[in-house]
């Protein structure tokens, strides 16, 4: 059996970055970090730089014109990874502007190796490379020359055991450019605004030696630095059988005769939708739902994106909150990325080991996610129910749907099909009366009920009544009186 | 300050401080040349200024000149980076990496 070389993987300091680059970044590494200007690169580098210098792994930070080193020390260090102990003991920084200026790469890169020769630094960092290679443009040999410049300096970072980020604005499209060839890793990030909302994103565009997470990762810059969000990726989830035998354990939904029409409570682990009108009750059958899960001591959490800001939570929620029961997911309107509220309310399901999880609704979710996300909100939302189920919890999400009477609709989004279980809520008009009722449209794999129940909210809470029997288009909002036929159970019946 | 600076914000970073704290001196000082540092003249005219001038007055000139140049710093980049730059800028005397890795 061959013996592979080990490579060691370098913790970044980024959260969430490791796990996207498949556990940390590969020691003697040589890396790009590219991306449009404001989307994030230096600081990046900085946080990637004061996390992984230590005494015995110091760092050499080279600025190459790009942005005045008094201006980027300014500003780097309002984060609360700059670490000015550790400026001059295990972090140097090196102006290279004079060399450059003089319009020779051989003796930018004379300089660069000569001062990795004297300090044997364990991280480099030159910043910006772009200025680099705008030096070589209208120079006879540029081309040439800067193909000779990388080659050299990759090869002899590496070979002193240096892990090495070259930092600069790259156009992407370019895939003759030489960095592209000689650099191992190639970290990219983008800053897109959509309809007035602005979105960063960090994709690992290459890696070699590690397998890391495709595609585009939201990326936060707040004043603790950089967070990314690894984009969930769907593991494989309970086959068809294997749901069979989930369905055999059975919660209770918290509302009486509810889960008499579910066909004995709602299937353990399942996902289910409650759609409704505005008003219909959706957020109290919730909030039932996480009630009943505290009484019987499992606790849960809530993604709470239908209270406008300011507005409270009921008094029942704001109790189970309080007393931890229940842990809340703060939302920051209107520019939520998919990623970053799973990421969320997977990490609080892992911290309560919770076994319930409420999304309300899926519509103000939509309204709180930037622009560029909602295009693909149908997508999203499969991948965000599927990882929640593939944790093991149970999940409700309510949906907002719209007061229309002459067809008969589920969710807005076509998300019906994701859930396992969908509840049904309407406004009928009876004997001149705005009544509501409830239907159990689909358990997957299991019995339900079908009939249409008249339900009631007394004092915050759901109370099903009888079955609306003798009516006929209650919910296309053509109410006729019924033909008589056999007595409807009010039990369960078989769906399939 | 300069051997100390220029290294880590480059000679022409270091050039605009020197230039905006002397315009600051120069208000308090008009005696102080104007004075364009360039690595081949480096401060000539001020120290023609400097000799040209009393002692107390000189140190004076000086003190002014020094003090401008450390609060421009402070303010651009913090009292405690800028101590820890022009105290110790680029860290001890460097050592190998055998020396490092026993």
């Amino acid at each position: 059996m061959k013996k592979r070389v080990p490579i060691s993987l370098l913790e970044t300091g980024v959260p969430g970055l490791d796990t996207i680059l498949g556990g940390g970044l590969p020691e003697f590494s040589f890396n790009l970090l590219a991306g449009s200007p404001g989307a994030g690169k230096t600081t990046l580098a900085h946080q990637i730089m004061f996390s992984m210098a230590s005494p015995r792994r110091r760092a050499v930070y080279f600025t190459v014109l790009g942005e005045p080193p008094m201006k980027m020390l300014r500003y780097q260090q309002q984060f609360a990874f700059f670490d000015v102990d550790k400026i001059g003991k295990t972090v140097r920084f090196v102006n290279l502007a004079s060399e450059l200026l003089k319009g020779d790469l051989s003796k930018v890169l004379k300089t660069i190796l000569q001062e990795v020769e004297a300090t044997s630094p364990g991280l480099v960092f030159v910043d910006s490379f772009r200025s680099i290679m705008l030096a070589t443009k209208g120079h006879p040999r540029g081309e040439s020359e800067l193909q000779h410049f990388v080659q050299e300096l990759g090869v002899h970072l590496s070979s002193w055991e240096a892990t090495t980020f070259l930092i600069g604005e790259y156009d992407p499209q370019d895939q003759s450019n030489p960095i592209f060839t000689v650099a191992d890793g190639l970290i990219w990030l983008s800053q897109d605004t959509y309809q007035g909302s602005m979105v960063r994103t960090l994709e690992v565009k290459k890696m070699r030696g590690v397998a890391t997470l495709p595609g585009q990762h939201t990326l936060r810059i707040t004043a603790e630095g950089i967070r990314t969000f690894p984009r969930a990726i769907l593991e494989a989830r309970p086959t068809r059988k294997a749901k069979s035998n989930l369905a055999l354990k059975r919660i209770s939904m918290g509302v009486p005769r509810l889960d008499e029409m579910l066909g004995g409570g709602l299937p353990k682990g399942y996902s289910v939708l409650v759609a409704g009108p505005s008003g219909s009750g959706k957020t109290i059958m919730a909030t039932e739902f996480l009630a009943e899960g505290v009484r019987r001591g499992e606790s849960g959490v809530i993604a709470a994106f239908e209270k406008s800001p300011g507005l409270g939570l009921s008094t029942a929620l704001d109790r189970m909150v309080r007393t931890g029961r229940v842990a809340i997911v703060s939302t920051r309107a209107l520019d939520l990325s998919i990623d970053a509220t799973l990421h969320e309310l997977t990490e609080k399901v892992r911290l309560m080991k919770a076994k319930r999880v409420v999304i309300d609704s899926l519509s103000g979710f939509e309204l709180a996610l930037a622009p560029t996300y909602r295009e693909d909100f149908r997508d999203s939302m499969y991948r965000m129910i599927s990882v929640l189920t593939t944790l093991g919890v149970s999940v409700l999400a309510t949906s907002e749907l719209e007061d229309r009477y002459i067809d008969l609709r589920f969710s807005p989004y076509g998300t019906a099909f994701l859930t396992d279980a969908i509840i049904l809520e309407r406004y009928v008009q009876l004997e001149n009366e705005l009544r509501r009722c409830v239907t159990v449209v689909k358990v997957r794999n299991s019995d339900h009920s079908k009939q249409l129940r008249e339900y009631r909210i007394v004092k915050g809470r759901m109370v099903i009544g009888e079955p609306l029997a003798g009516y006929e288009g209650l919910l296309i909002g053509q109410v006729a009186p019924g033909q008589p036929g056999p007595a409807l159970a009010h039990g369960a019946s078989k769906s399939r | 300050m300069r051997s100390r600076l220029a290294p880590i914000i480059g000679e022409d970073g270091f050039r605009i401080l020197f230039a905006r704290s002397l315009h600051r001196a120069r208000a308090e000082h008009p005696w102080l040349a104007r004075e364009a540092v360039s690595p081949d003249n480096a401060f000539s005219s001020l120290t023609q200024s400097f000799a040209s001038r009393p002692p107390e007055q000189a140190a004076l000139g000086i003190r002014a000149l020094v003090a401008h140049f450390d609060d421009l710093l402070h303010a651009l980049i913090g009292k405690e980076l800028a101590a820890r730059l022009l105290l110790n800028p680029n860290g001890p005397p460097q050592r190998t990496n055998q020396e490092i890795d026993p």
